[in-house]
């Protein structure tokens, strides 16, 4: 698409585009939003900027080897469970090591959710961006 | 507030029959945009707002771009 307008308007909104999904992925454990609509967000976002500058221009932004990334949404749980394990407390329990804090506006002492809430936030914005490449791909 | 979930509402059932009768495909896509738009308003006002930010991300975002795209693969008109 060559059009001057929409590719300014679309070069000017987008790091706000992914402030805001920033905003939700960190909030995600203590007000409305959550890890999967701020990493659909993200997405979306690389999305609208590959609709105005083109595959080629996209896929420089985002280079072919994060869409391979199968462990590390994994490992972010693994690490959160060893951290709680060394911080003392029982895995299933985590609760009680501040794991969990699903009250509005209640202050967060130890905020170990957040970590796996940025590894869903990472696969969701992977997967919907290597959806829309593989869709818009001539022949692969 | 009754007034203007009625009115949703009976939009909502209007939409999803147009989708249904329109020949046009991307005509369809857009107004399937709209639909998906006045259910993440219902969501809200079912106070729901986790849900309603989950159906304006992905119903009325990503999904209708990969309905586009691939409605640019294949013929557009509906035989």
């Amino acid at each position: 698409m060559d059009d001057l307008i929409v590719k300014t308007i679309i070069r000017i909104v987008t790091p706000f585009i992914y402030l805001y999904g920033v905003y939700i992925i960190l909030n995600a454990s203590v007000s409305p939003g959550g890890s999967f609509a701020g990493g659909a967000i993200m997405g979306s976002a690389l999305v609208l900027y590959t609709i105005a500058f083109g595959l080629e221009k996209a896929e420089k932004k985002v280079p072919n080897r994060i869409f391979k990334w199968q462990r590390e949404v994994l490992l972010c749980f693994l690490f959160m469970g060893f951290v709680t394990i060394f911080m003392g407390y029982d895995v299933l329990k985590l609760r009680e090591a501040g794991a969990y804090a699903l009250e509005m506006g209640q202050v967060v002492k130890v905020d170990l959710l957040n970590l796996v809430n940025i590894g869903i936030a990472m696969k969701v914005a992977v997967t919907l961006i290597s959806l829309f490449h593989v869709f818009i791909k001539e022949d692969y | 507030m009754e007034i203007l979930n009625i009115i949703l509402i009976i939009f909502l059932i209007v939409c999803a029959v147009a989708v249904e009768r329109t020949k046009d495909l991307l005509s369809a896509i857009i107004i399937f945009a709209s639909y998906s738009l006045v259910m993440a308003i219902l969501w809200l006002i079912l106070m729901a707002p986790d849900i309603a930010l989950t159906e304006a991300a992905i119903g009325a975002g990503v999904t209708t771009i990969l309905l586009v795209a691939t409605v640019s693969r294949i013929r557009r008109l509906e035989k």
